[in-house]
């Protein structure tokens, strides 16, 4: 621990050894965003990627003293084989178009540039920002799809379950709901593959920045995300079968393509905060009866 | 200073990669993709004991403006043969299969037009010029029971099989025809019958398929299933 807490006075000119790094990096990973802002990020659902990147630069940033100040220690050797594997991973997904190998290797390249640079103690420093990339990656189409269906066909079927319950006339056949006159088709974005995957960002980022000392606190947020995801999907197909069902078919449209994806992730971030507020007082009053 | 040569090797070894990832790429402009085929006359009308019978409602994929980016041709024929067993038949070939571009399956398509899908498995199609892998489905729409079988030939592969062994197997396709500079096509083939009786269907649509094979050139008999010598 010591050797985290001793900062070196940073002197002139240390910093500019990032130079040639900060090169390396720009002209191996500009090109990498530059493709995925073109072919992933303008895709409906994927608009957090820029915003999970900005994060990743402010996290980099929060912790700049680790990179200014002068090495307390490095590990060159293992930083290096980590960063020749990582530009090896690189290649391949670059070349080959492999966009999982060729953003994923950012984290490698990171991990072995700040192990090779500045040691241990950095990467330690560093690790929930190298974590935080994964989000970056965009899940292998193969993996969405195969979890896609299954989902959208819980969604539809519990949704169908709640309104039949409460007196509606709907029914479902696969991802066709049929609500009176009306048929929706459960689009791909209901399944809420996408929201469970933001919402996790979320809710990683902000348990990092709680940093609650409980691990059965933290642990309990992160196990709800995906339940919250989920139930939230369903609120957004009820809602969106309600609309559709009393005000029509075009505003139930204009619902679902301006609203309620907004609207879903609010309500889901919301109840992560009410859970958070009940779970941070039950345990302050643990910890004071302790 | 030490570790100024140290963040210059660090550069070096970025650079290097930069320009690796460049020199690896197949060149785009040499990329040969593979000849256009012309399924409407590729597969023959009457073949064996069966003929094609005029349109009967076969299930469209669920979205057309994909299958348009996805597929440069389709084919929907619904054939008949000498004791009036129905068999559908439909084809999708697209010249570019890499990446995003990926065919579209009957598992997603199916459940999407409201069907249920009862079983999905894969499964091995025995014909005299080999095996292929296919997947056999069985979905069904109230009163209509549909057994179906299908296979995805990617590049010169019919790669069906159980979902991981199947995406790693794209991938080595993908592989081997980068590094040769060519670019894979995709053949989606898929028989159904509405029939209640699966084993039934499975052998009728097995036999469709065999015959089918048999009635096409070499070439062709290579371009569908991947069976056959060049």
């Amino acid at each position: 621990m010591p050797s985290m807490l001793v900062t070196t006075p940073s002197r002139d000119g240390v910093g500019l050894e990032w130079l040639p790094v900060l090169a390396g990096l720009l002209i191996l990973f500009v090109p990498t965003f530059y493709d995925l802002a073109g072919m992933i990020w303008v895709r409906d659902g994927e608009a957090h990627g820029p915003i999970i990147l900005a994060v990743i630069l402010w996290l980099i940033w929060d912790k700049r003293r680790v990179l200014l100040d002068a090495p307390v220690s490095t590990a060159r050797a293992p930083g290096l084989a980590l960063l020749v594997f990582g530009l090896l991973l690189y290649v391949l997904g670059r070349s080959q178009m492999i966009l999982v190998f060729q953003v994923g290797a950012l984290i490698p390249v990171l991990a072995g540039v700040l192990l090779a640079m500045r040691g241990w103690p950095a990467l330690r420093a560093m690790w929930f920002m190298l974590l935080f990339i994964a989000y970056l990656v965009p899940l292998p189409s193969y993996f969405e799809d195969a979890m896609t269906l299954p989902l959208k066909q819980y969604v539809s079927e519990v949704a169908t379950r709640i309104l039949y319950a409460t007196g509606y006339p709907i029914a479902h056949e696969g991802v066709i709901l049929t609500v009176g006159q009306y048929q929706l088709l459960v689009a791909d974005a209901c399944a809420g593959l996408k929201s469970m995957f933001s919402l996790s960002a979320v809710g990683l980022l902000y348990l990092y920045l709680m940093r609650y000392q409980s691990w059965l606190h933290n642990g309990l947020i992160l196990a709800s995300l995906l339940p919250i995801a989920f139930c939230a999907n369903i609120v957004r197909v009820i809602v969106l079968v309600l609309v559709t069902y009393h005000f029509g078919d075009a505003a139930g449209q204009g619902f679902a393509h301006g609203f309620s994806g907004i609207v879903l992730f609010v309500i889901a971030l919301i109840v992560m905060l009410i859970l958070d507020t009940i779970l941070a007082r039950f345990f302050k009053q643990q910890r004071a009866t302790q | 200073m030490r570790s100024n040569r140290l963040a210059l090797l660090i550069a070096a070894l970025m650079f290097a990669a930069g320009i690796g990832s460049v020199v690896a790429r197949p060149d785009p402009s040499t990329a040969r993709l593979e000849p256009t085929i012309s399924l409407e006359t590729m597969i023959p009308k009457h073949f064996g004991d069966w003929h094609e019978k005029p349109f009967v409602y076969v299930v469209n994929p669920q979205a057309q403006e994909l299958m348009d980016k996805l597929y440069s041709e389709t084919l929907s024929r619904t054939y008949v043969n000498s004791s009036g067993y129905h068999i559908m038949l439909s084809l999708a070939h697209g010249r570019d299969q890499r990446g995003g571009l990926q065919a579209h399956k009957p598992e997603v398509c199916y459940p999407a037009n409201g069907f249920m899908l009862h079983k999905s498995e894969p499964g091995q199609l025995v014909t005299p010029f080999g095996e292929i892998s296919v997947v056999r489905m069985f979905a069904s729409k109230g009163s209509r029971v549909e057994p179906l079988t299908y296979w995805f030939k990617f590049g010169d592969e019919a790669v069906t099989g159980n979902e991981a062994d199947r995406n790693l197997r794209r991938r080595m396709v993908e592989l081997r025809y980068n590094f040769t500079g060519r670019i894979p096509d995709g053949l989606l083939f898929r028989v159904s019958s509405i029939d209640p009786d699966q084993t039934r269907a499975k052998q009728m649509q097995d036999q469709f398929v065999n015959q089918l094979l048999l009635a096409v050139s070499p070439a062709e008999r290579r371009r569908l299933s991947g069976l056959g010598e060049l």
